[in-house]
């Protein structure tokens, strides 16, 4: 039985990887604290996976666990992080030379964490009460921050081609 | 521009990867969490281990005393504080495992979250704070203890006043504030970060 259990969670995941990889590429630079997040994101899903009754998707469930451990999860000392060099390369790069994808990323994630979620959730199709739901705060706030944070990142994305940014 | 499309081509050239293959799942899922309020429960644990190694010396301390009546009282009270101390730590350390639920709303989780790791460093403070003074006014009054005086005779001497004032009014609250800087050092930045999401997100409410 115990073994059925890991063989569901294990095909899921398979399945679900890219959720994982989007929110810590999204949130975390440090090369050690992404390895360390990975593990700790599968661990803290598995843990929970007992109570999964299948009443969401899983991909939202584990995009809410994924979240959860992300903004509970303890980074590195910026210090002494070693920044993803293949990301800091992204960062670096100056925002007019981008592609539109490579630019939008970039102008995502110069947004703070919170702005961040809520932008990428709207991104991934999420209705506005369901990014309430996963992040615990009411529909009718999450649908004014959205509508603001889009015509900010238009905007941003407009300079930019104009090479003002 | 249209921002879903480009965000669809994100997607797709960036997290559109199934390379994990199942040993690595299962080797995750075998290992203890890295999760700050994990190591707050370990370090409890220790201290509560500490606790229980203490009060059952104390026990077979308070045994072996019992040829000497004035020093029986002075034992029951450090036993006393030191049970006390570990049934505070071990109620919480339990509600730190039933506690935390990573499938709640995020807000709730971090709320949550915060809220438990400050308590778990609070907790520890008092039970140094409390121990600490007690073991070493303890280590003033024994032998007077064993050569027949009260506590209160004991604590009565004048020399007992000026040990205690150099000890436990200078030694705990310096302590106190060593505890703190380095709780501060260790965990400070996350804790801000924490408590700012949860201020950011409380304002969205």
């Amino acid at each position: 039985m115990p073994n059925k259990l890991e063989d569901q969670y294990v095909a899921l995941i398979q399945q679900h990887e890219g959720i994982i990889h989007k929110v810590i590429s999204l949130h975390i630079d440090d090369k050690e604290d992404k390895k360390d997040l990975f593990q700790e994101i599968l661990l803290q899903a598995w843990k929970s996976f007992g109570k999964f009754e299948g009443k969401s998707a899983f991909s939202t469930w584990l995009y809410r666990v994924a979240l959860n451990t992300v903004f509970n999860f303890k980074k590195s000392d910026k210090k002494k992080a070693n920044v993803d060099l293949a990301m800091a390369g992204e960062i670096a790069q100056p925002a007019a030379k981008k592609e539109g994808h490579e630019l939008l990323y970039h102008l995502i994630r110069q947004l703070d964490e919170v702005d961040r979620t809520l932008m990428t959730l709207h991104l991934d199709g999420h209705k506005n009460n369901e990014i309430a739901e996963i992040l615990g705060m009411t529909g009718n706030h999450v649908s004014v921050k959205i509508h603001r944070l889009k015509t900010q990142i238009i905007e941003a994305f407009k300079k930019a081609e104009n090479g003002y940014l | 521009m249209d921002i879903y499309k480009e965000w669809k081509k994100i997607n797709e050239e960036k997290f559109s990867t199934q390379t994990i293959k199942k040993e690595e799942i299962m080797n995750a899922i075998s290992k203890e969490s890295s999760l700050t309020i994990n190591e707050l429960k370990r370090r409890l644990k220790i201290k509560i281990y500490w606790a229980l190694f203490f009060i059952t010396l104390f026990i077979v301390w308070f045994i072996f005393s019992l040829s000497y009546p004035t020093v029986l009282p002075l034992i029951g009270i450090v036993l006393a504080c030191y049970t006390a101390g570990a049934a505070m730590l071990w109620t919480h350390y339990r509600k730190m495992d039933s506690q935390l639920d990573m499938t709640q709303d995020t807000l709730s989780t971090m709320k949550n979250n915060s809220e438990l790791i400050k308590k778990a460093l609070r907790y520890e403070n008092y039970f140094g704070l409390v121990t600490f003074p007690i073991a070493i006014v303890c280590g003033f009054i024994l032998d007077d203890l064993y050569a027949g005086q009260t506590i209160i005779e004991a604590i009565s001497q004048h020399n007992f006043a000026v040990k205690f004032i150099a000890c436990v009014v200078i030694l705990v609250p310096l302590l106190h504030i060593l505890s703190d800087n380095m709780n501060k050092s260790a965990y400070g930045s996350y804790m801000k970060r924490l408590d700012e999401n949860i201020g950011k997100m409380e304002n969205l409410v």
